[in-house]
């Protein structure tokens, strides 16, 4: 094998590939626009939801009883709203551009000082219908709750001098710590790592895997439909130096797609971040707190399945006929592949699965990677090794598979059991 | 007679049921220009390809320049150069840099790899559209820049199959000149397929008839005009091949 000779075709293919617009587009200019145009929208969205959350409600209060009582001016002091008598329609008062009125009848006082819940009937005019208006009537209810308790506060202050209104709201104040291999944390640490496991590694192994996947593959679909093949197969090249020349450009594809992805998922939480922020409801925090051993793993992991993934993109392209043919084929590859993955997403920890299910995980490269991360995430040596050993049996077999498959003549012809299926499935359509 | 650079010996190749060879033989000596003539689907383009170590044949022997293109391979593709029928480019690379890259893989150094990127650039004709990307280059210039591509590297042996099919008048002379220039130059042995005898007889100095999958008839072009008592190789090739066809263009 001579690198002279690798670098040539490493470096026809990424011009070549680079160039391909499908590639440049799907793999790296997509990824990054699709995520700030995500970004921007979500951005927005939850921007206008939350400021429609927190802006104060037009209130009005209908006392059912003559002059209001005390319970009902303290309610009304905190809702910065106007108390009307029982001769007002509430529903006139919606028309008239109230968002909520709250009617109170004259045994309120008489229930709290009892110790009972207070009935308290709320009309909610929305301004227009969708899920935020399942949620908005929550504003009124705390702000009611707050008084109501500042109301039974005045009441007890007459038996219990010291109390505090936030005593009532919160008797006990917790302090929670998490206890993980060994370690305490705090919840926040927990979310980051949780986040960790089920968004973070899966989704760098997705888009590694499935971009290394598909960039082979088309790396094989545009010497078909080019019609280039035939003449690169009889070049003095092992087919070594071809496959490992190709192989090193498709990795600085995937690796730039890759990139791609995670500067598009990190501008989307960011613009996310800011927008929360901007408008005071709090710093929204993505740091995935993944311990060093882990990511060393789940490195060494990810260059295995990487490789595993490329030459099964090679494979799967070069039995297609041209570009989209290979797009199409190893994209169902992929997607299949990454059933597994998706689960994770959904926070199902596979070093908690039984030993069937974790033997079965380990038929896909990508799963086997997702289960070497997460056991070396809580700590199970034993089993992120047995995995990190499964991805090497892997890379073994699907070397061999692509040698038996990968000669020029099943490239250049079809693999005959390809053909013999492609037959049999023409004559059933035929008959 | 000198050794042949190329030996066929009893090819048989079969995809699924169809058989394409049936026990093809020939030999073309070192330095000579041997043309393959047959209609379509005669098995042509399959033994070109078993030549050049693209296909395994089923039953039969092979030897290029004395090497098995299937037990040494990078021999037999170092020796030779082939330009398949339907070759296409790199539609975003530019002709210059498609000639570089092939001269990089065949090239022992830099200096070397230059010598054959400036030859390959002198053959193919393109002058500055070699800067160009080669998706704006018409069929005629793609082929040229093929040959050039396939030629520049010196090879012993040159396999071109239909080198001229689907090009114009102009372009099929400039390829058939710069074939024999290099044939005469080099001292290179070639061997083409074709279905153009004008071509056939204008290059080759040994012919062969195949048909169905076996070679009907062989020799010189003047040889084959005498057996088949023909006025050109085109007549010659009807009257082997048969089948009722008569060459005035006449039913029979």
């Amino acid at each position: 094998m001579q690198a002279r000779k690798l670098k040539a075709v490493a470096k026809k293919e990424l011009r070549e590939l680079v160039k391909e617009r499908l590639v440049l587009f799907g793999l790296l200019l997509g990824p990054l626009i699709m995520y700030v145009i995500m970004g921007g929208a979500a951005a927005a969205a939850s921007s206008s939801m939350a400021k429609q959350a927190i802006a104060p409600p037009r209130v009005a209060i209908v006392y059912e009883a003559g002059e209001p009582d005390n319970i009902t001016l303290v309610l009304a002091r905190i809702l910065h709203a106007p108390v009307f008598n029982e001769s007002m329609d509430p529903l006139r008062l919606l028309d008239t551009g109230y968002e909520f009125v709250i009617v109170i009848n004259k045994s309120l006082s008489a229930t709290i000082a009892s110790g009972k819940q207070a009935p308290i009937t709320v009309y909610y005019k929305p301004k227009s219908l969708g899920w935020f208006s399942l949620n908005r009537p929550k504003v009124i209810e705390s702000l009611v709750d707050k008084a109501l308790l500042n109301a039974t506060a005045i009441i007890l202050k007459k038996y219990m001098p010291d109390i505090t209104p936030e005593y009532l709201q919160n008797p006990a104040r917790i302090q929670l710590y998490y206890y993980h291999n060994g370690r305490t944390m705090s919840q926040g640490q927990v979310v980051g790592l949780i986040m960790g496991v089920s968004l973070a590694i899966p989704l760098a192994i997705l888009t590694t895997a499935v971009a290394a996947t598909q960039v082979a593959a088309i790396s094989m679909g545009v010497e078909k439909e080019a019609k280039t093949l035939e003449k690169l197969l009889t070049l003095p090249l092992s087919r070594e130096e071809l496959l490992l020349g190709k192989l090193f450009a498709v990795t600085v594809l995937a690796l730039g797609g890759v990139a791609s992805y995670m500067a598009g998922l990190y501008t989307y939480f960011a613009m996310l971040s800011h927008s929360y922020s901007s408008i005071g409801a709090g710093q929204v925090s993505f740091q995935f707190t993944v311990p060093v051993g882990a990511l060393i793993v789940t490195g060494v992991g990810l260059a295995l399945t990487l490789y595993a993934s490329i030459v099964i993109g090679f494979i799967v392209g070069s039995q297609a006929h041209d570009v989209r043919g290979s797009q199409l084929a190893s994209s169902y590859t992929a997607m299949v592949l990454a059933i597994p993955l998706f689960i994770m997403f959904f926070g199902v920890d596979p070093t908690q699965l039984s030993a069937t299910a974790k033997a079965l995980l380990a038929i896909d490269p990508y799963s086997l990677l997702g289960l070497a991360s997460s056991a070396s995430i809580n700590g199970d040596t034993g089993l992120s090794m047995l995995s990190l050993l499964g991805l090497l049996v892997h890379d073994a077999f699907w070397t061999l598979v692509a040698a038996r498959l990968l000669d020029a003549e099943s490239m250049i012809v079809g693999h005959p059991l390809l053909r013999r299926l492609s037959r049999v499935l023409a004559k059933r359509r035929t008959s | 007679m000198p050794a042949p650079a190329i030996l066929v010996d009893d090819l048989h190749k079969s995809y699924d049921e169809v058989r394409a060879l049936n026990g093809v033989s020939f030999q073309v000596y070192e330095g000579e220009i041997y043309g393959l003539i047959g209609p379509n689907g005669a098995g042509k383009t399959t033994t070109l390809r078993i030549i050049a170590g693209l296909l395994r044949p089923d039953d039969g022997r092979v030897l290029v320049l004395g090497h098995d293109p299937f037990r040494e391979p990078v021999k037999v593709k170092k020796a030779i150069s082939y330009l398949p029928e339907e070759a296409g480019v790199y539609k975003n690379l530019t002709g210059e840099y498609f000639l570089r890259f092939i001269a990089e893989i065949y090239a022992d150094s830099p200096h070397e790899a230059e010598e054959m990127v400036k030859r390959g650039a002198e053959l193919s004709g393109l002058g500055e559209r070699l800067r160009s990307p080669m998706k704006t280059y018409s069929k005629g210039m793609k082929r040229r820049l093929l040959l050039a591509a396939t030629l520049m590297t010196n090879p012993r042996v040159a396999i071109l199959d239909e080198p001229t099919s689907g090009l114009d008048v102009y372009n099929s002379v400039l390829m058939r000149n710069a074939i024999r220039e290099y044939a005469r130059d080099s001292n290179a042995t070639i061997l083409l397929s074709s279905h153009n005898m004008l071509e056939v007889e204008y290059l080759c100095d040994r012919v062969a008839f195949i048909d169905h999958g076996v070679i009907i008839a062989e020799g010189t072009p003047k040889e084959l005009l005498e057996k088949y008592g023909a006025a050109n190789l085109e007549e010659a090739f009807v009257k082997a091949v048969g089948g009722g066809i008569a060459y005035a263009g006449s039913k029979a």
